[in-house]
């Protein structure tokens, strides 16, 4: 009995030791702990009566993940397909520059998210239909999109980076990227409800199982009855929604777009998050849990830049060491060092047993 | 199999639509050839206020000065597609090349076949760093409000506002831009001594990234009390503004930024900036003047500045009431 209890435990810290998540985690804390390091008072929080919340490094990290969090989630769901979609920066800058336009036009603050919600799903469609109704390849037109996108967001604004924080009534618009709930930022808040219920939505019905098999298969989920087309063309448009609620976020924050500079790079940011999230780029098994801490993780080698002072020069070399450092840490043959090492003493013991 | 052709299908069909394009924005331009000189802009394109008011005014003076101008921009700062736009205004065999460029170096080869084709080079806004003699010999002229002077005006006025001294941050540009060098040069070359830089960081002269990177900065260094933030682009000051107004710093650290949009004025009188050095963009006129000064076989200048203002929140508001700036 006690036997079973402690195979048991040993059962489920082999499983814990051998998740991505665990993994990924891991890699959370010891970035914290190197940040703490060179600042003190990195975790220190204190409330902010200014704001209505806590403030604090962590929290400006936070902050700042929600939009990576949007954008991974999508790109999750897309990659699982054995998709990928290039197009979620730009996107990010078309929803952002509609809602700024839309609020230096005069137009209701809800009437403004609600039209870049619309014109980031809009284009995930475009997407959606030509990847999945006319075959062509998801790198190639989300490429396109990704060039086209940037363009259209520039003709939104005529090439301006359109300012709306002198408009008077886009409290919450604002809020939803600078606010607190509870002391929480409100963005982080509402891109983890989002998250949750996309999660729900894949785990608590077949979706996700559907999704997963169009990734590993689409001719034989297609003959198990599943649409392939109908589901490619959701994970585009999804991903569309979630890249324009992650340019609502960036742009709220600074009530302003920024034509070239808004959403620049993230695609890559958010591929990344998947990749260090543990889904592979061939598609099939996806895990949103990983993918979301990956964002997290993005936001914070962000944040350890800052912290660290690393020279401008230096910080993207910086930022590829330390996720090539994670992917290494991630890869199954490190991984499973330990238990390598142990088998191959094993082996030595046995043999030299046999010798004997 | 069909997937391959069809977005190889997309692919040319593109293509073929932006070379259809560039076709007819070519063609347009030399069809009205009349005697006109032909000149070419190597341009950066849609970046920001400052940029549009800059090559639109470049645009509207040479037109008026009677030039054939042919306007080729980049792409988010793609210097391939500049040194490519440059070689065929070099294979056209234009009359002279306007060149706005988004990195300083890199640019000896594509000067050089310049240089051997005769063509001359005016340089505005940002200058270029040339290695090599021959290429050197290219460039006739450069146009531009100074960055170094930006620079020094930003450094004064900490200098004038903190006489007991002060810390603070400065935010920079991308790495490796000569504005990015030129106005820290110039804050460099007037700081005093008492003025501590507690760090510098890039922004990449985003707003949002600014912000991010300035509530960063305020979180590390509280017990230094910061005072001052210098932000060498208005994008990026605007940022540093709000997140000094969201750590409820509002009025007690100072801001200050050059280029001297109408956004930057804005908030100069509103309070979240404290001083705003102008980096001038409206220089067509001087532009087009050196053009065809040149070209009429007159001496230019090798090194043409363009003056430029420095703004406190009642001249900002001056200018903001007259209606007149452009920017």
């Amino acid at each position: 009995m006690a036997d079973k209890k402690q195979e048991d435990k040993n059962n489920v810290f082999k499983k814990l030791l051998s998740s991505n998540l665990t993994v990924e985690v891991i890699a959370l804390v010891l970035l914290i702990l190197l940040c703490t390091l060179f600042d003190h008072a990195f975790l220190a929080l204190s409330w902010n009566s200014n704001t209505g919340g806590l403030a604090g490094p962590l929290i400006t990290m936070l902050q700042e993940s929600a939009r990576y969090l949007m954008i991974a989630t999508g790109m999750t769901l897309v990659i699982s397909t054995a998709g990928i979609d290039l197009s979620v920066g730009s996107v990010m800058a078309v929803a952002g520059a509609a809602a700024m336009q839309a609020l230096n036009g005069g137009m209701n603050v809800w009437v403004a998210i609600l039209l870049a919600l619309v014109i980031g799903m809009v284009v995930g469609c475009v997407n959606g239909s030509l990847i999945a109704f006319l075959g062509l390849q998801p790198f190639i037109t989300t490429l396109i999109m990704m060039l086209a996108g940037r363009g259209l967001a520039k003709v939104i604004t005529s090439g301006e980076n359109t300012d709306a924080s002198a408009v008077a009534g886009s409290e919450p618009l604002r809020w939803m990227a600078n606010g607190f709930i509870l002391g929480i930022p409100a963005n982080f808040v509402i891109a983890v409800i989002i998250v949750a219920l996309v999660g729900l939505l894949c785990r608590k019905t077949a979706m996700g199982m559907f999704i997963e098999s169009v990734g590993i298969n689409p001719e034989a989920s297609r003959m198990t009855g599943i649409k392939p087309k109908k589901i490619l063309f959701l994970v585009y448009a999804i991903s569309g929604l979630l890249a324009a609620v992650a340019g609502l976020f960036a742009t709220a924050s600074v009530m302003r777009v920024d034509v070239v500079k808004t959403g620049q790079d993230l695609e890559m940011y958010a591929i990344l998050a998947v990749v260090i999230g543990g889904t592979s780029l061939l598609g099939g098994k996806f895990s949103l849990s990983g993918s979301a801490v990956g964002a997290v993780i993005i936001a914070m080698i962000r944040k350890t830049i800052i912290t660290l002072g690393i020279d401008s020069a230096a910080t993207p070399a910086f930022f590829a060491v330390v996720v090539i450092v994670i992917c290494v840490m991630q890869a199954p043959k490190v991984r499973n060092l330990s238990a390598e090492l142990k088998r191959k003493r094993a082996l030595k013991a046995q043999a030299k047993a046999v010798a004997a | 199999m069909k997937n391959w052709k069809k977005a190889i299908a997309l692919v040319a069909s593109a293509a073929a639509l932006v070379s259809v394009a560039a076709c007819g924005s070519a063609s347009s331009s030399s069809s009205g050839d009349s005697g006109k000189k032909v000149v070419g802009f190597v341009a950066v394109g849609p970046e920001g206020g400052f940029r549009t008011a800059n090559e639109k005014d470049i645009q509207a003076a040479f037109k008026a000065a009677g030039f054939d101008l042919r306007y080729s921009p980049t792409q988010n700062n793609d210097q391939q597609k500049q040194i490519q736009a440059f070689n065929k205004f070099v294979n056209d065999e234009v009359d002279a090349i306007i060149l706005s460029s988004t990195e300083d170096s890199g640019w000896d080869e594509s000067l050089k076949k310049a240089a051997e084709a005769e063509i001359p080079v005016f340089t505005v806004d940002r200058n270029v760093d040339v290695k090599d003699a021959d290429a050197k010999k290219a460039i006739v002229s450069h146009i531009g409000p100074s960055n170094e002077w930006a620079g020094e005006q930003a450094a004064e006025f900490i200098n004038k506002s903190f006489p007991d001294g002060a810390n603070g941050f400065i935010l920079e540009g991308p790495a490796g831009l000569s504005v990015v060098k030129d106005r820290g040069t110039g804050w460099n070359n007037k700081v005093a001594s008492n003025i501590k830089v507690l760090e510098s960081q890039s922004a990449n002269w985003s707003t949002d990234e600014a912000k991010t990177v300035t509530a960063g900065l305020l979180d590390n260094h509280k017990s230094e009390n910061p005072q001052f933030v210098f932000a060498q682009n208005d994008e990026m000051g605007l940022g540093a503004a709000q997140a000094i107004d969201a750590a409820g710093l509002k009025g007690k650290v100072k801001v200050v930024t050059i280029d001297g949009t109408k956004n930057a004025l804005q908030a100069l009188v509103d309070g979240d900036l404290s001083f705003v050095i102008e980096y001038n963009p409206i220089f067509g006129k001087e532009t087009a003047q050196a053009v065809k000064d040149y070209l009429d076989g007159k001496k230019v200048e090798a090194d043409i500045q363009i003056e430029s203002k420095t703004f406190d929140a009642a001249s900002a508001k001056e200018a903001l009431d007259s209606g007149s700036r452009a920017y």
